[in-house]
């Protein structure tokens, strides 16, 4: 079961224990890290690793191999730290955490930063949304108790969004909005869909549903399904238009809720085939539960319709090349979403030791959420 | 690992303890290594891995310290009861009271529930009421006064009006200036480099050298006139780096009163400000001058080549710019460019830029790397904090001459590359988290209650 980790050396002076297995999983110095990575800054470096793989051995990165020494024995064992210092020894030592305990809450303080950030809460898939002031307060709980790791560097307690203090929301801020229709697509397609154009009661020339590319929008603005975007290009009185509509996170929507600012408002990008005609790119605005918009349809010369969702601001204007793998990642995190809500009642959200493996609180009460 | 192990025997240590039983970081940093173990005198118990003999001195050493870390637990646990007691939430408990156990529980031995209660309430308040009359509203009395603002008014024009009188001293030393450059870029690489006691002479060297070519003083004395076309070097003017908003620095208004969420560039701040900001940070302020003194000692500051007084920190604000200006938080791959020399400095803060990215990144905390021109609007927040980072010399610039101000008022020179490094360092993670708690702010959803028109924080 131990794994077996490699202490690599950058010419900078940067060193890197990572798992023999992935040796180069995160280039933390040069990569773009894929959306189900977590990071974890501690002292000397970060530590990285993806909440999809069962084996969760990180990836550290240390810029000060000298301060980690703080710690490398308690997550990766005293062999490990051995090679770190550069004393000889095995060529690949085994991980054999000094403190099982610390590399549980470790490991679970970078699944809940994670969560934090990625969670696919989705009305359209039933996966309830995370509470925000459960998640802060239990980060800043793991914080604590994973204080070897940060050391004493004055900055430890900025690095982590929890202790901030600028969090907290009430307790039912992620329930779901009244009135609004829990589970299937199908509900959707229709508000989404028509609606805009609807009236006009034109000719439907194409009609389709996507998802969107996650790491364009922050979390909170719209739903993480597959089946998120509506679209459909409707020709009225000599005019063809495209109507967009792209499901709101959940809970977005519903009179408690402030009016999303205007630099959080996302902006609908439409094309037709891969190149070819330029696309419309429209702004959308929130109509209920469905961020809405239309345009003008751009010259679709026969190509299949694509739509693309950002925040302008937050990720670049030019949508992504498509790309499948993005897609099945997504459906691998849903995947794992479910199966930790629905591991809630199987586990016992008490029993110590189980690292990420335990319920977060926030998770145990999406799974107790009657909206979903 | 050693500390570690030992620690786990020793009894009644649990308030310095971490989850694990082991010790909690800031009692390793606090207490176990200078008070305790002291590396420095024992060069076997240094370092990040110690030998056997080394292993056993260590074991020792926290074995018969274990009295006294006890009686630290106790006066520690008193400490906390006392400051829920008092409703005192300043400061982290840890930074602000465990030397000060540690010193009663070597002095005194184990505290008395009853009798040290008082104990305890004493030494509270006097770590965290040590204004003693350096307050906020004291300087804003005093400069109140009609009579107060009459003569500070005058001293701050003359001061003004000689700021530009030639000295002698001030006639550059044949080569000085051409000099500078590289002495600034040995500074920036033995800071950086922790490559040992060489690169440090080196370091401490060039850094002296400086300071008696008196190129601090030059180039702040450049800042109060429109730089001059030169053929190779470029030069920035005030307003390029951020120092003020206008063409040319003016002279400093006395003012009257000050919000630290209003603050402006660094030379545009008035001198109320300026001491406001050195009263609302310190958390010394007995230590400093009266607040007449402070707002005196300030109009002969504020008229100073880069508003400060003492000449080591005013090369520190100098080499802080040749690092600044190459700062790339956007393309932190990529050299800096133009004149100025990439240094072990630049590498790093660079490198560091690039880890944050991965992790802005790995947090869904990103900002699109050009602005979405007519899409955005241009005052928007992400805008405002893409164009920081177009800029970023001027946050860096910003913090960096506060830390520099609130050591000059202390009177605390820097003494040698090593201490200006860490203030550089210091000052470039700063940067950095702040930039990542903006960023935050901005992208998050508003739920529930409307939120508060959150302030930019800047005071640095």
């Amino acid at each position: 079961m131990a794994s077996a980790v490699r202490v690599l050396r950058a010419p900078d002076g940067t060193a890197v224990i990572a798992p023999v297995a992935a040796p180069v999983a995160f280039g933390v110095a040069d990569g773009v890290p894929d959306i189900d990575v977590t990071v974890v800054e501690v002292a000397g470096g970060n530590l990285a690793w993806s909440v999809l793989d069962a084996d969760r051995v990180p990836t550290a990165v240390l810029d000060d191999p000298d301060l980690a020494q703080g710690w490398v024995w308690a997550l990766y064992g005293e062999p490990v730290a051995l090679a770190l210092a550069g004393a000889a020894g095995d060529a690949d030592p085994a991980v054999r955490p000094g403190s099982p305990p610390l590399a549980a809450s470790v490991d679970r303080l970078g699944y809940a930063l994670w969560a934090q950030r990625w969670w696919p809460a989705s009305t359209v898939d039933a996966i309830a949304p995370l509470d925000e002031g459960l998640l802060d307060r239990e980060i800043a709980a793991l914080v604590e108790e994973c204080d070897l790791v940060f050391g004493a560097e004055d900055s430890a307690d900025a690095l982590l969004p929890a202790v901030e203090q600028d969090a907290g929301g009430p307790a039912d801020a992620g329930g779901l909005a009244a009135g609004a229709e829990p589970g299937g697509t199908g509900g959707y397609a229709l508000a989404a869909g028509p609606a805009p154009v609807g009236r006009a009661a034109g000719l439907v020339l194409a009609r389709g549903s996507a998802g969107t590319d996650w790491r364009r929008c922050p979390p909170g603005l719209v739903d993480a399904a597959e089946q998120a975007v509506t679209w459909q290009v409707v020709r009225t009185a000599g005019r063809t238009e495209v109507a967009v509509g792209v499901v709101a996170a959940p809970g977005l929507a519903g009179a408690a809720r402030p009016p999303v600012p205007a630099h959080l408002v996302p902006w609908a990008t439409i094309g037709a085939g891969q190149g070819g005609a330029p696309a419309v790119r429209v702004a959308l605005r929130l109509v209920d539960d469905v961020w809405q918009g239309s345009a003008v349809a751009p010259e679709f010369g026969g190509g299949a319709v694509w739509v693309d969702v950002h925040l302008p601001g937050f990720a670049p204007a030019e949508p992504p090349r498509a790309d499948p793998a993005a897609a099945r990642l997504r459906a691998r995190i849903r995947d794992l979403a479910r199966h930790r809500l629905a591991s809630v009642s199987t586990v016992d959200g008490r029993a110590p030791g189980l690292g990420p493996a335990r319920p977060l609180q926030a998770e145990v009460a999406a799974a107790e959420d009657e909206d979903f | 690992m050693v500390i570690d192990e030992v620690w786990r025997e020793l009894p009644g240590v649990e308030p310095l303890s971490n989850a694990q039983g082991g010790p909690l970081s800031r009692t390793v940093k606090l207490i176990l290594d200078p008070l305790v173990i002291r590396p420095v005198l024992r060069p076997e118990c240094a370092g990040p891995l110690v030998d056997p003999d080394g292993a056993r001195l260590l074991a020792a050493l926290l074995r018969a310290a274990g009295d006294v870390l006890r009686a630290t637990a106790a006066w520690f646990s008193l400490f906390k009861q006392v400051r829920r007691a008092l409703r005192i939430t300043e400061g982290n408990p840890q930074d602000r009271y465990f030397q000060t156990c540690f010193q009663l529980a070597t002095t005194a031995g184990a505290p008395d529930r009853d009798r040290d209660e008082l104990v305890a309430r004493r030494e509270l308040r006097r770590l965290h009421d040590s204004a003693a009359g350096r307050t906020t509203a004291a300087l804003r009395d005093h400069l109140a006064s009609p009579a107060h603002r009459r003569e500070l008014t005058a001293l701050l024009d003359t001061a003004w009006a000689a700021r530009g009188r030639r000295d002698p001293a001030d006639a550059p030393a044949p080569g000085a200036d051409a000099a500078t450059p590289e002495l600034i870029a040995t500074v920036l690489n033995a800071g950086a480099a922790r490559s040992g006691p060489a690169a440090a002479t080196a370091g401490d060297a060039a850094l002296a050298r400086l300071v008696s070519l008196g190129a601090g003083r030059r180039a702040g004395q450049r800042l109060w006139h429109a730089p001059q076309a030169h053929p190779v070097r470029h030069q920035h003017s005030a307003q390029e780096l951020g120092l003020t908003a206008h063409a040319l620095p003016g002279k400093p208004r006395l003012g009257g009163s000050a919000s630290t969420a209003a603050l402006g560039p660094p030379l545009d701040r008035t001198v109320h400000e300026r001491v406001f900001t050195v009263l609302h940070a310190a958390s010394d302020r007995a230590e400093l001058p009266d607040v007449a003194a402070l707002v005196r000692a300030e109009i002969t500051r504020c008229c100073a080549p880069w508003a400060l007084a003492d000449e080591t920190l005013r090369v520190g604000a100098t080499v802080g710019v040749a690092l600044a200006v190459g700062l790339r938080p956007l393309d932190p791959a990529a050299a800096p460019v133009g004149q100025d020399a990439a240094t072990e400095a630049h590498r790093l803060v660079n490198r560091r830029w690039r880890r944050e990215s991965y992790v802005l990144r790995a947090r869904r905390l990103t900002v699109a790397a050009t602005p979405a021109g007519h899409h955005l609007a241009d005052d928007g927040p992400l805008a405002r904090i893409a164009a920081e980072l177009h800029a970023p010399w001027r946050a860096y610039l910003r913090r960096l001459w506060v830390r520099l101000h609130g050591r000059d008022v202390r009177g605390v020179p820097l003494t040698g590359s090593a201490e200006l490094w860490d203030v550089l360092d210091g000052v470039a993670r700063s940067v950095i988290l702040d930039h990542r708690a903006r960023l935050k702010r901005a992208l998050s959803v508003p739920t529930g209650t409307p939120p508060a028109t959150a302030p930019e924080s800047r005071a640095g």
